[in-house]
């Protein structure tokens, strides 16, 4: 049977799929001179193993094509409901193809970007940081792939590709912890999924997360307002709780793996006391709250011997807190909800973090070897040399995680003061020498995996 | 911590994005600069230069409004959220263009931006307005005021769906037309724009939203004219590319906030090919049937669908609306735009043999026609008797492009 139609729709969309899997082998890609060449671009690279997923869904989906081509070839001419069928066939395979494609996309302008080395080579550093949160929280260790763009919503819808997106241009080292945020909704989206297949006794995010969702709905007054309609309107209700809830677990959980690096980012750079709720937004005086209570737990109890987040969030809150002062001192949240905020942060890590993730995706405190402390003495090191004009240089070895490259970096840029040049001066070294130190971290990982190949790193 | 150093650090990383924007916009991004990309950005660059001297001036303003320690914080954050939500766009253009341009260089896009681009540079040539950017890819054919750049979909790189960006050159001409008889000139597209917002107060007291946005009924015009504009451009090459590889059946009948129905979208477009092929039409051109047959193609795929047919009231709607902006754009613009009988007899003859096709006096448009005519005319169109009726199409174009 022939459908003129049809049969163009399916010869351009399998035209189409066949363009995207030639442009996303990694030969097309290939640094033309080998000195110097980003690591991710060449062939052996994880990034092309971790690409193959897609290609072997393209192929799939290019499989499914030739099938519906073959059946409507077959088909008798006298039988419309074959006809039919191939449409609704074809129509399903369109759908899955754009989201895909879509994607494809938004991979093959991130190649295009690294390839110009337009972000500094930042953009490697932010994959391997991806990859260390990923495999610290779910142990899952796929290359996620970081895009670009200026939508900044819709990480959550964006797992089958494995790419997360951070906002352009805002490629320096100071918002990479952003990318935590990101990764945050898809640990917690990955948990959520396998809880669906386990008994209910054994689920802790599904009802954690319901009971918040309760709650939240019960402490803000316009939602509580659409949730008493019932009905349609009460769903509606749920679901922009649901949406809000998320990206405040989101913040939770980049603060819980990425430590102060996180909070610092997060109100230095991009809450804005002004931005208030939106229906799936929560407003940013909530997320700061939230991550300031997050750190908090992570500092210990009042009575603990040791507090050492207590300075950087000495200096967080008091910098907020004047901003608020200075810009709503009316729109300050009200004790109802500072409560409401606080429980879900010490619930979150005291509680949830700790059962549904491993123990070293918490951004650790003690250790001597990394975490905090690590961050600490790369910090000092740094401001030491600053105190005494010299230029910031590498610590003689890099031992720690790239999360501790950040937090050291945000510690000793809190201490950098005076006018934009000179801040501007101090930011930019002292950026420079945190890429530095991450790639130094990176390059000695794959010098440890080659010498002991069947380590895990 | 002073009061305002958080103000300060967010305007301190607003300036660095910044000077990334310009760090693109003056080409320091791309070191090596090969001619392509800097052929591109030489047509560009003033424009973000503009748009990123705006946002720098506003920043400067801020900037020193903070240092102010007199003045209230509350209009300062304001402030800085309304101006990262007016340089996300400029962002949005920045990050476009050092991708695009580079998915050009490499040819991701197959040659077809290119293509696209002379298409378009020739349709401005025939409407006497002015363009002076370039085509990129993106994830679908769109056009945005921004920088003018107009968007290819990838991968939908053949030469089969280069008609489509006439459509979205349609969208960059429309608020330029002018009727110069008129005395003070008169800009016809945005008066019927106008008219068409005339109900923004009331839809925006039905969706909630206080500020901003256009009426359905604007999006729509939009759209019918940038349809008409394709089809009175380039003829049947513009409605066989949407209805051949665009238009999904199954939604067909579904209206969208920015979109009119593809039904409608149709039957706006076959109108316009009949109304330009009426024996008493000023251009009339028979187009060999061409409206007729793909009609016949299109009304099989919904009976195969099982989709409704646009009903008659809407049909008559969209009839009335295409007609004035037909009638419109005949008649504020050069007589050559049109696409003309003699235009079409010059389709027809490279048609026979587009291999064998002496692209003497043929246009560009002429060739995108006779492709399609040619993909229409096979019996059994397998896909390699269709990638050599592009082949051959493909070689010709470029011959006209060398001229």
């Amino acid at each position: 049977m022939e459908d003129y139609v049809l049969m163009t729709r399916l010869d351009a969309l399998r035209e189409c799929l066949r363009i995207v899997a030639a442009n996303l082998d990694s030969k097309a890609w290939a640094p033309e001179e080998a000195e110097d060449a980003r690591v991710e671009l060449l062939g052996d690279s994880s990034l092309w193993t971790g690409l193959q997923t897609l290609v072997t869904e393209i192929n799939r989906h290019i499989g499914l094509l030739d099938q519906i081509d073959e059946k409507l070839w077959k088909a008798p001419p006298d039988q419309p409901a074959a006809l039919s069928a191939a449409w609704v066939h074809y129509g399903k395979s369109l759908r899955d193809s754009e989201g895909l494609l879509r994607e494809c996309l938004e991979i093959i302008g991130s190649l295009a970007i690294r390839n110009q080395d337009l972000d500094d080579k930042l953009l490697y550093v932010a994959d391997e940081l991806i990859r260390d949160c990923m495999t610290v929280s779910i142990s899952d260790g796929n290359y996620y792939l970081l895009v670009n763009s200026v939508i900044f919503s819709d990480a959550f819808s964006r797992t089958r590709a494995r790419i997360i997106r951070l906002r352009f241009p805002a490629w320096t080292i100071w918002n990479l912890p952003f990318a935590a945020h990101e990764v945050g909704h898809v640990a917690n989206w990955y948990v959520l999924n396998q809880e669906r297949d386990q008994d209910e006794p054994l689920r802790v995010l599904t009802p954690f997360k319901d009971n918040q969702r309760a709650s939240l709905v019960a402490n803000d007054a316009d939602l509580n307002e659409l949730h008493q309609a019932g009905g349609g309107e009460a769903r509606q209700a749920e679901d922009w709780a649901d949406a809000r809830l998320r990206v405040l677990l989101a913040d939770a959980f980049a603060t819980y793996t990425m430590g102060p690096a996180y909070a610092c980012s997060a109100i230095m750079l991009r809450l804005n006391p002004l931005a208030k709720a939106l229906r799936d937004m929560p407003a940013d005086l909530q997320r700061a709250h939230v991550i300031l209570s997050t750190l908090g737990c992570m500092n210990g109890d009042e009575d603990s011997p040791t507090r050492p987040y207590n300075t950087v969030i000495g200096r967080l809150k008091d910098g907020w807190e004047k901003a608020l002062e200075r810009s709503t001192p009316a729109s300050a949240l009200t004790d109802a909800e500072k409560a409401y905020l606080e429980q879900l942060a010490e619930a979150f890590t005291r509680d949830i973090g700790p059962q549904i993730f491993t123990t070293a995706a918490r951004y650790p405190d003690g250790s001597p070897k990394d975490g905090w402390t690590k961050a600490q003495e790369w910090a000092n090191s740094w401001w030491d040399q600053r105190k005494n004009g010299k230029p910031f240089s590498l610590p003689d070895n890099p031992t720690g995680k790239l999360r501790d490259a950040l937090n050291a970096a945000w510690l000793c840029r809190l201490s950098i003061t005076g006018d934009f040049d000179v801040r501007s001066r101090g930011h930019n070294d002292l950026a420079n020498t945190a890429t530095r130190l991450c790639q130094a971290i990176i390059g000695s990982r794959a010098a440890r995996k080659i010498s002991s190949p069947d380590r895990i790193v | 911590m002073q009061p305002r150093d958080l103000l300060q650090g967010q305007l301190d990383a607003l300036r660095q994005q910044l000077n990334r924007c310009r760090d693109v916009a003056d080409g320091k991004a791309t070191p090596d600069r090969p001619e392509v990309v800097e052929r591109l950005r030489r047509r560009v660059a003033a424009r973000l230069d503009a748009l990123v001297t705006q946002l720098e001036r506003r920043h400067d303003v801020l900037a020193a409004t903070v240092a102010d320690d007199t003045q209230p914080a509350q209009g300062c954050w304001r402030e800085l959220g309304q101006l990262t939500r007016d340089a996300a766009p400029v962002f949005d253009e920045c990050l476009a263009f050092a991708q695009g341009s580079w998915a050009r260089l490499h040819q991701l896009d197959e040659g077809l931006c290119t293509m696209a681009d002379d298409l378009l540079e020739e349709l401005a040539h025939r409407s006497d307005i002015g363009w002076l950017r370039f085509t990129l890819l993106a994830t679908s054919e769109f056009y945005r005021d921004t920088a003018d750049i107009i968007r290819i979909a990838y991968p939908d790189v053949s030469f089969w769906s280069l008609p489509l960006a006439a459509h979205e050159f349609g969208h960059y001409i429309g608020p330029k037309l002018v009727d110069t008889r008129k005395d003070p000139r008169e800009y016809p597209l945005q008066t019927r724009l106008k008219g068409a917002d005339a109900g923004l107060a009331e839809q925006q007291k039905v969706s909630g939203q206080a500020t901003g946005g256009h009426t359905n009924k604007w999006h729509h015009l939009q759209e019918y004219f940038a349809d008409v504009f394709a089809t009175y451009t380039l003829g049947p090459a513009y409605a066989a590319a949407f209805i051949l590889l665009r238009t999904n059946p199954f939604d067909a009948d579904i209206e969208h906030g920015s979109h009119p129905s593809s039904a409608a979208r149709i039957e706006g477009i076959l109108w316009s090919l009949d109304a330009m092929a009426k024996p008493d039409a000023a251009n009339a051109a028979a187009f060999g049937g061409m409206a007729d047959w793909l009609r016949g193609f299109w009304q099989k795929t919904l009976q195969a669908t099982g989709t409704a047919a646009l009903p008659d009231v809407q049909l008559a709607l969209v009839q009335q609306r295409v007609e004035d902006l037909l009638a419109m754009l005949a008649s504020v613009t050069p007589e050559r735009l049109c696409f003309r009988q003699q235009d079409w007899l010059r389709a027809e003859a490279a048609a026979g043999n587009l291999s064998q096709a002496d692209p003497a006096g043929a246009t560009r448009r002429d060739i995108l026609n006779a492709a399609w005519l040619a993909r229409l005319r096979v019996r059994q169109p397998d896909a390699y008797a269709i990638a050599k009726i592009a082949d051959g199409a493909v070689a010709l174009y470029q011959m006209v492009n060398t001229r």
